[in-house]
């Protein structure tokens, strides 16, 4: 009993003890003369070190005076790393239109597939094949494995070989764009959690 | 002092230097310098390297101070960086400071009355023990006694648990103990 109230002295001293522990130890300390005489020794250790207070140490007006001036610029002055460039903003937004553009491209080149197919288009395929405003869609749909079929001859077997690689080759770009995505989202997750923390670790 | 103003305050002031205004900062600062400049000597024991530590402290401080949480005590707070900060400042100490220690410590020419010159060579006697603790026991009585911290929220500031607190201290402040209850029989003996 004596030694497990002697340990709490200090915290007795403190005002750190409550309830059954510090009726306790006001129990104990009526009864034993040694424990008493200890915490009035190191109730005078506290008093002795708390009462030397001097320090030899600048005033603060010129400690300070002198800190500002040294104060490192803060290259981060937010909590919320709200200074990411729009630059990063627009990657995101340019694989969705990436996306966006195949996905036309396609759209329009199984439209002009099936209307030819279907003879729908007619005399009119000679637009298609000379007209300057459909260069722009032929470079674009032979770029994404589009491929549009002028022929109406051409054989249904020939013309399925044809639709399954366009549909292999644009799957191809779709992939391309959601694992370039992930990247982003991937990067961005990172440089969102990891900020704040490297910064706690180094106080 | 007016406590719940001052709070109000602090958080605005905290808030004004967390976006960079350096005025803002000097003012916290000036508040808690005196209890700052206390730790940091306590724990180095020497003023040259606390006014290091302290300049580092608040360097760091200014630094981090954007990622303060406002709910936290801003003072337990820099009491931890100031801890630390005078932990490195003793880790890179140059050698020659050792002398500077001993010259320290060298009794003062024309003292006052007895009684006084008693006083200073118990408070230095104190003050050198204290300089001899380890180091985490130095933290623990150095934040109870000069920074006037709660067990609960020295644990916080050095992240161990309050059993530790509580051993560290009891061993910091027998070693005291010792040393002053010897300083006082030298005293006794003299006087005979
Ligand atoms: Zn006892």
């Amino acid at each position: 009993m004596h030694e497990e109230m002697r340990a709490l002295l200090n915290a007795y001293l403190d005002g750190e003890l409550q309830g059954r522990r510090l009726r306790e130890i006001e129990a104990h300390l009526v009864s034993c003369a040694e424990c008493k005489k200890e915490l009035g020794e190191l109730r005078l250790v506290s008093q002795k070190l708390q009462a030397d207070t001097s320090v030899e140490a600048p005033s603060a007006e010129r400690f300070i005076s002198q800190l500002t001036l040294s104060l490192p610029r803060r290259s981060q002055p937010n909590p919320q790393p709200k200074s990411i460039s729009p630059a990063w903003w627009l990657v995101p937004a340019g694989l969705l239109m990436g996306w966006v553009f195949i996905q036309t491209v396609y759209t329009l080149t199984d439209l002009v597939t099936a209307a030819n197919l279907t003879g729908l288009l007619g005399s009119a395929s000679g637009w298609l094949g000379s007209g300057q405003e459909s260069a722009w869609l032929g470079a674009a749909a032979t770029l994404f494995g589009g491929q549009i079929l002028a022929q109406p001859a051409i054989s249904l077997l020939n013309n399925v070989s044809v639709s399954v690689s366009n549909f292999f080759i644009g799957y191809i770009w779709q992939a391309v764009i959601v694992l370039l995505y992930w990247a982003w989202l991937g990067a961005w997750w990172l440089r969102h959690n990891r900020q704040p923390k490297i910064m706690e670790n180094t106080v | 002092m007016a406590q719940p103003q001052t709070a109000d305050t602090e958080t605005g002031l905290i808030e004004q230097a967390q976006h960079g205004d350096r005025n803002a900062y000097g003012e916290l600062v000036r508040r808690h310098y005196q209890g700052v400049v206390l730790v940091v000597t306590r724990m180095c024991g020497d003023a040259g390297l606390a006014e290091d530590a302290a300049q580092e402290a608040f360097m760091r401080a200014w630094v981090n101070l954007p990622f303060f949480q406002p709910r936290g005590s801003l003072r337990n707070w820099i009491y931890r960086i100031a801890i630390n900060a005078a932990l490195d400042v003793l880790r890179h100490k140059p050698e020659e400071t050792l002398e500077d220690e001993q010259a320290g410590r060298m009794p003062d020419q024309g003292a006052g009355p007895e009684t006084a010159l008693i006083e200073k060579e118990q408070a230095d006697a104190l003050r050198q023990a204290v300089k001899s603790l380890p180091e985490a026991a130095r933290a623990v009585l150095v934040l109870r006694e000069f920074g006037g911290l709660s067990y609960r929220e020295i644990s916080g500031v050095l992240d161990v648990p309050i059993g530790t607190v509580m051993s560290r201290l009891n061993y910091a402040r027998n070693r005291l103990r010792e040393v002053l209850s010897s300083e006082m029989e030298i005293m006794e003996i003299n006087h005979a």
